[in-house]
């Protein structure tokens, strides 16, 4: 079968004003849990 | 006491029912080019009790890297090592750490640091927009088989991109596809020419380019943070801890193919529970055969457990 398309992001647009700060407090603060998985290794080098 | 058992009488290894779902993710299928015993160890979850102290680096450097490229990090070298110091000690606490073989907390915290201060002038080089960062795609690639990735980085050169040889590899507006990558080795030619993670990511670039308002992809490549192996934090060889030159590679229709073909028989092995070697493998392949860590040790080549006895029984404390 083709192989399809069923998620991508959108295109990264650099938020303005308020929601630019809204975001950057969130990231910075943490609130986007980060998913400590291995299941796509940010180091090569980490053991299985 | 020392506890002993038979892993296959409690890992998860069985087939998966027709009517489930079946996600695959790039990094498992390269888990199973080098044995389908090790993906199995992967889905038992055995490694989730501790968390690699390399796998936390990583996670701290890409956060950093995101947080620059997104704008909520100041590119100042203080700003992103502090920001790096900060989350790598977040990202710690609280945790069992698998420590590095090779290096200190101390020692990753100043490679760390190192390599945040450097990426900002490093990627201002390159001269590529930013159209993904760290984005979710999802493909489907057979009835119930799918593959899900995390693509750390899409852009579109604002200059162009050369060789070696002074030859034109991308031009202005062309896309290309890069992976954060920090080792103490290199990725290696053959694997950037022809390794599937990339490939996975070209081929779901390709299918999003329209969606994304971007040409298909040209080039990829990994980035390449460089964590040298050094056990004194005095040590003047941390100053190579430095971000390397792009090798940058494409890909081709048959690569895809391939690539997608290759998923198409994992998912079939753990749709039928086979956890077993594959034949495309060497008498030399990196597994734990030798040295016997592995509870399928000596049988894995047939795949069948009729008649297997483990005599020895493993070490819990060894597998976690």
């Amino acid at each position: 079968m083709e192989v399809q398309l069923l998620e991508a992001p959108e295109p990264f647009v650099k938020a303005t004003g308020q929601e630019f700060d809204r975001e950057r407090s969130a990231f910075l603060e943490g609130l986007k849990e980060i998913v400590l998985t291995d299941d796509d290794p940010a180091d090569e080098e980490a053991p299985f | 006491m020392t506890a002993f058992m038979n892993l296959h009488d409690f890992l998860p290894l069985g087939p998966v029912p027709e009517d489930e779902d079946i996600s695959l993710s790039p990094s498992m299928i390269n888990t199973a080019q080098v044995c389908m015993r090790l993906v199995g160890y992967k889905r038992a979850k055995l490694s989730s009790v501790s968390v690699p102290q390399n796998l936390v680096f990583g996670s701290a450097l890409h956060w950093v890297i995101e947080g620059y490229l997104k704008g909520f990090i100041n590119p100042s070298p203080e700003e992103m090592a502090e920001r790096f110091g900060q989350k790598f000690e977040a990202l710690r606490v609280g945790r069992l750490i698998a420590m590095a073989k090779t290096k200190t907390t101390e020692i990753q915290e100043v490679i760390g640091r190192k390599l945040a201060m450097g990426f900002p002038s490093y990627f201002e080089n390159l001269g590529i927009r930013p159209v993904v960062i760290e984005g979710n795609f999802k493909l489907k690639i057979g009835p119930r088989e799918y593959i899900n990735m995390v693509i750390d980085f899409v852009g579109v050169c604002e200059r162009p991109i050369y060789g070696p040889d002074e030859e034109l590899l991308a031009d202005v507006g062309d896309t290309v596809i890069l992976d954060w990558k920090t080792a103490s080795m290199s990725a290696g030619d053959l694997f950037v020419q022809y390794g599937y993670q990339l490939t996975y990511y070209w081929l779901a670039v390709t299918l999003a380019c329209d969606r994304l308002g971007i040409k298909p992809p040209k080039l990829c490549g990994y980035a390449e943070g460089f964590k040298p192996n050094v056990s004194k934090l005095n040590s003047t060889s941390l100053n190579n801890a430095v971000w390397k030159p792009i090798h940058w590679a494409k890909r081709r229709q048959s690569d895809l193919d391939e690539a997608v073909a290759y998923a198409l028989v994992v998912a079939k092995r753990l749709r039928a529970g086979e956890f077993h070697r594959a034949p495309h493998m060497g008498y030399n392949s990196p597994c734990d055969t030798a040295t016997g860590k592995c509870d399928m040790a000596g049988i894995c080549l047939d795949g069948s457990l009729a008649g297997y006895k483990n005599p020895k029984g493993f070490n819990l404390a060894v597998l976690v």
